[in-house]
């Protein structure tokens, strides 16, 4: 027990480096990076929010490739089908003999980029979110479980909304984060043409961590210990969003308490502490937060986002 | 699990110690400030006695309340939030909470049981102390008697002695009279004075001091001799004062009498 309490000082460590391993391919975006840190910890899946162009592709395969996960992008179409997620039987022919084959599809990864998935169709949309809910996919009547960890990062695109299916409120609640990708700064662009623009490919990167380190790491998460009065805070936080008509029209569910609750957890780990903090908790409020709530008319008309009026609640 | 349990229940004493240090530091104040107000009216201290532990016992019980782990983390930030969370999750049993607990022990050692009581506060409390004990050993020393006021309690203080004094003993009837213990200072102790029951007469004789003109006349003149002149000068009577009072017993009341006239 002793020997396994000192590994513990050491996590902080590890995740650093793991964020330090990245950034050799990512320059800039380590708030993003430690929140999806924190979405895999959680053992959850998260909405990625950003303008084309700023890296999130080559971010999250960074990450794949530290964390020693499989990899797989699925680029979301109008005319993409389920099965094109979730695999398919085919005919195969053995000892001259035809059979069904399954032939598994790119949802058999363990880390997903589901580019643009406002642009599948809502059929499409169902059979990744039946996935990412339970952890299998069903064909027929056979059953074929997900490797595990699996973490679906799904994006959606802000602009150039024409002829998309948004995502309804009930599907995003599923998604325990929405993060937002800001642009870089001027140095950090800087950084960026320097390095792109010489022909020279980044190193492939160190694999720090193995899916079994993570499974374990997920397990430690949730062991996180709290304090009554810090998880009262964040229950009262989400309750709140349901007492505001005048900035909310819709508020949270109790999904959001838990999911504001083991996102401190795992951002207590990742910062190499023993306990979850206030600030743990009013930090990952906004992520939790920012797609299940629906601002109301007057909010929207004053000009509010959702993150202003997170932070009027969190006062 | 068990170190972290021994190490709240220690927290917890050391609490108590300083909430019941406190309390005492207050009702103490108090005992002091009420001590020296109530003298003006020449109250006694039974009541700043009484008032002080009513104020000791509420103390303890609100300071009890008040004070929380809390409040020790804000009184030592290098455990803040790490104290009250290892309290709250002390059953626990997974690897977190053991590395959690290890930790919290480890930080507590640097924290002393000094920390847990406000040094400042208790500071001024004992220089107030000091300053009234001062001011009342002052007033003590020098005898000053500020009884100049009138007791506006008089009624209720008079009420409450003569209970208090029912507790040892009632008040002293003499004479007649009931004497009670705000007499005393008049009168002495009224348990010490006892009046005898048989009446006394006393005659005051005037002719000790009865001049009669008529028998004054001019001294015969004398031849003075050298040895005329005594060596010593006395004066003495011819009699003594009482040998005009005819009773032995008038005779000493008489003396006795004289020589209090004379202190």
């Amino acid at each position: 027990m002793t020997d396994a309490v000192k590994n513990i000082e050491k996590l902080k460590a590890t995740f650093t480096n793991v964020t330090s391993e990245i950034g050799k391919k990512i320059i800039g975006q380590e708030e993003v990076v430690r929140q999806m840190l924190v979405a895999i910890l959680c053992d959850a899946n998260a909405l990625l929010e950003s303008f084309p162009g700023l890296g999130k592709t080559s971010m999250i395969k960074a990450m794949a490739e530290t964390l020693g996960l499989k990899f797989a992008r699925i680029q979301g179409t109008p005319d993409l089908m389920p099965s094109d997620i979730i695999g398919t039987y085919v005919i195969e022919e053995k000892d001259g003999k035809k059979i069904f084959k399954f032939q598994k599809g790119p949802i058999f990864a363990n880390i997903i980029l589901m580019d643009e998935i406002n642009r599948a169709t809502p059929k499409t949309q169902a059979a990744l979110l039946e996935s990412m809910q339970e952890k299998q996919v069903t064909v027929g009547n056979q059953t074929f479980p997900l490797d595990l960890p699996f973490f679906v990062l799904a994006t959606q695109n802000p602009i150039d909304q024409e002829g998309t299916y948004p995502l309804p409120e009930a599907q995003t609640d599923r998604f325990l984060l929405k993060i937002l990708i800001d642009y870089p700064s001027m140095d950090e662009e800087l950084e960026i043409v320097e390095r792109y623009t010489r022909g020279q490919d980044p190193s492939k990167l160190k694999t720090l961590l193995s899916g079994d380190s993570l499974k374990l790491l997920q397990k430690l998460t949730r062991q996180v210990p709290i304090a009554n009065d810090i998880k009262k805070r964040a229950v009262e936080i989400v309750t709140k969003t349901r007492k505001v008509p005048e900035l909310i029209e819709y508020g949270a569910s109790p999904r959001a308490s838990l999911g504001v609750i083991l996102a401190a957890k795992a951002r207590a780990l990742i910062d190499g502490r023993k306990y979850v903090s206030l600030k743990d908790i009013e930090e990952m409020a906004y992520p939790v937060l920012r797609h299940r709530i629906v601002l109301s008319f007057k909010a929207e008309r004053e000009g509010k986002s959702t993150d202003d009026v997170i932070k009027e609640l969190l006062k | 699990m068990t170190a972290i349990k021994g190490l709240l229940n220690e927290i917890r004493f050391e609490m108590l110690k300083v909430i019941i240090l406190e309390a005492f530091l207050d009702s103490i104040l108090l005992f002091l400030a009420l001590l020296l107000v109530l003298s003006i009216f020449g109250m006694g201290v039974m009541l700043p006695l009484l008032l002080s532990a009513v104020t000791l016992i509420i103390d303890v019980l609100v300071r009890t309340r008040k004070i929380s782990l809390k409040y020790i983390e804000d009184q030592n930030p290098e455990i803040r939030e790490m104290l009250r969370t290892a309290a709250d999750n002390k059953d626990e049993e997974g690897l977190m909470a053991h590395a959690l607990f290890a930790e919290v022990i480890e930080k507590m050692r640097n924290v002393s049981g000094g920390s847990f009581l406000d040094i400042k506060e208790a500071g001024i409390k004992l220089a107030a102390m000091f300053l009234l004990s001062g001011i009342l050993i002052s007033l003590a020393f020098f005898n000053v008697n500020i009884q100049k006021f009138e007791n506006p309690l008089a009624g209720l203080t008079g009420t409450l002695e003569d209970g208090l004094n029912g507790l040892w003993g009632n008040g002293t009837d003499v004479a007649g009279v009931n004497i009670t213990n705000m007499d005393k200072d008049l009168y002495g102790d009224a348990r010490i004075a006892r009046l005898g029951s048989e009446d006394l007469a006393v005659t005051i004789q005037q002719n000790l001091n009865r001049i009669d003109f008529n028998k004054v006349s001019d001294a015969d003149p004398n031849q003075i001799q050298p040895d005329d002149y005594p060596v010593e000068v006395s004066a003495q009577a011819s009699e003594a004062y009482t040998a005009g009072l005819e009773d032995i017993n008038d005779r000493k009341t008489a003396a006795e009498y004289s020589q209090q006239v004379k202190r």
